[in-house]
């Protein structure tokens, strides 16, 4: 590949990778908020990560 | 300085809401599994948050920074190859999903259920052994971007390390691994807007800009600066070795944590095919600010890790400034956070823990709290918190006087080698072939662990070194691709000469998710 095609290659490459962590970030940081909440409110109520884990794989 | 007060008081509250979320935290510590993998309740989402964080530390900013400043765009083919190794692993579950299924905390406790529990005692020494020397750089490289990036006097790069890293143990000795969850989510919604922000500055800045940035690549270093193959820095042996590494990679033990910390093996799967998404844009992000401290001060043989940390001091607003600053403050916490306490727990269960257990002649069978006859699960919680302080106060030491060779990249590379290597044998060739045996496993660690070594110690003294053997010390691809084969081959030689001496133990998935 010569020199200039490797240029529009890592343009590309840059913009994709910028769209793809941006989408993901702010996906993740929707969902994960509600996750975080429980999170703190386990906590709060003095509860052990483990058992706050054991109640939420519960059917 | 180049900053206002404004700026300042937004780290300031960032600072003080993670010491004060990561103190509650201590409250939600009942055992081990909860002070290491926070009771192995992580979701996806959060999973994911958290395994970012950890993956883009302040040191990787510096680091691919650095990259992008001394070699223009061609270490994009990192993020590349990152991509697809991350994108197999999310697919298939390799290496990720058995090691679940096991329900192990440390990655070398794998070696105890697999092998014995000697294998797990070298593999625990040699990871640490790693592990501490590949995290030595993080503090003062995260502490030279702070001071490149506030305009501080360099004098002041030691005190502002120490101060860095006693934030993070306080809030890591509070509440372990559910400390560094709640920090971590904070930290990738943070970091994430002063990647945005940076970026979008640089992109419209009068010198700044796409054009300008491949301008002054291709005037600094010519053709070299775009094409990967051609470039004697990176080249066929390097791409080859991120791609292995990057499968491999995945058992690196602040890695191997999220995973291991989520709520099944199918979500350890899926967090790495959501995350995949974002290894591209963590590792060029940083370089493409390489590349624009490059064109902004035009002078390559300026110290990349002050360069980029002052250019963008000097060109980001107010407000934006601070953002930025406490972002990269979260991503130095994230990560330290992490490793501190990755490789603390390495050290108690994998190496203290089973010397205890070896002394007391215990039985080499795991009891119902994770804990396998050494320690009991309270006593491993104190001595982690522990080793926490031991290991920061050393890596203080060691940031402040050790030496590079080559570049900080290079270095973390090297050194993770010590460990990856012999991971392709008693790892990944231990989950999936039935023959792995321990003498192979002994082996695969220690001859894997020597390469990579060999060539610090020889980095070190090379009037000492043969010619012939001179091509290892100037070219660290080669080192890394090296140990990986050799550590792989001595497990299939050796397991293969030696399955009627020590039949292998066999491992069972059938009811894996």
């Amino acid at each position: 590949m010569d020199v200039e095609t490797w240029k529009e290659v890592w343009k590309l490459v840059f913009i994709a990778s910028s769209i793809a962590f941006y989408t993901v970030v702010i996906a993740v940081a929707f969902k994960g908020f509600g996750d975080v909440a429980q999170m703190l409110r386990n906590m709060a109520a003095g509860r052990g990560a483990s058992e706050s884990a054991t109640d939420s794989n519960q059917p | 300085m180049h900053l206002s007060w404004i700026d300042y008081a937004i780290v300031f509250v960032y600072i003080g809401g993670t010491v004060i979320a990561g103190t509650l935290a201590r409250g939600a510590i009942k055992g081990i599994s909860d002070f290491l993998v926070a009771g192995r309740g992580l979701k996806t989402h959060m999973a994911v948050a958290t395994m970012v964080s950890t993956g883009l530390g302040l040191v990787t900013v510096m680091y691919m920074a650095e990259e992008g400043f001394k070699y223009g765009f061609v270490p994009f083919v990192f993020g590349v190859m990152a991509l697809i190794t991350s994108l197999i692993i999310g697919r298939t579950g390799f290496i990720v999903s058995r090691l679940r299924h096991l329900q192990v905390m440390t990655v070398p406790e794998f070696y105890e259920l697999k092998y014995t529990r000697g294998v797990r005692l070298l593999g625990g020494i040699i990871l640490t052994l790693a592990g501490t020397l590949n995290m030595g750089l993080f503090p003062i490289l995260g502490s030279k971007f702070v001071v490149g990036f506030t305009g501080l006097d360099k004098e002041y790069v030691n005190y502002v390390m120490v101060a860095m890293l006693v934030i993070v143990v306080f809030y890591t000795l509070m509440g372990g691994m559910v400390s560094v969850v709640l920090t971590d989510f904070a930290q990738f919604v943070l970091l994430a807007a002063g990647f945005l922000f940076g970026t979008y500055v640089i992109l419209n800045h009068p010198q700044l800009g796409w054009e300008n940035m491949v301008q002054a690549v291709q005037t600094h270093h010519g053709d070299l600066g775009f094409d990967p193959i051609a470039n004697p820095g990176y080249g066929i042996s390097m791409i080859l070795f991120l791609f292995c590494v990057g499968l491999v990679g995945v058992v690196w033990q602040p890695e191997m944590m999220r995973p291991l910390s989520a709520e099944s093996p199918k979500v350890a799967r899926r967090v790495f095919w959501i995350s995949s998404a974002t290894v591209m844009g963590r590792a060029l992000v940083p370089m493409f600010w390489g590349i624009a401290a490059l064109t902004y001060f035009g002078d390559p043989s300026a110290d990349p890790h002050y360069a980029m940390p002052e250019m963008l001091g000097k060109i980001l607003p107010i407000g934006i400034a601070g953002l930025l600053m406490a972002g990269m403050f979260a991503a130095f916490m994230s990560t330290h956070d992490s490793y501190l306490l990755a490789w603390s727990g390495v050290i108690v269960r994998d190496v203290i823990s089973p010397i205890k257990a070896m002394l007391a002649k215990s039985s080499g069978s795991r009891a119902e709290d994770g804990t396998w006859g050494g320690l009991s699960s309270e006593r491993e919680v104190y001595w982690v918190r522990a080793i926490v302080v031991i290991l920061a106060a050393f890596l203080a030491i060691f940031g402040a006087l050790y030496q590079l060779p080559e570049t900080a990249f290079r270095f973390m590379y090297v050194t993770g080698s010590i460990y990856f290597s012999g991971c392709v044998g008693t790892i990944a060739l231990g989950l999936y072939w039935k023959k792995a045996n321990t003498p192979g496993a002994y082996c695969a660690l220690i001859l894997g662990a020597l390469v990579p070594i060999n060539f610090l110690i020889m980095t070190e003294n090379q009037e000492l070194v043969p010619e012939f053997l001179l091509p290892l010390v100037e070219n660290s691809n080669l080192v890394g691709l090296t140990s990986l084969i050799v550590g792989g081959l001595a497990m299939l030689i050796v397991a293969s000469l030696t399955q009627k001496s020590h039949p292998p133990r066999p491992l069972d998935f059938s009811d894996m998710e």
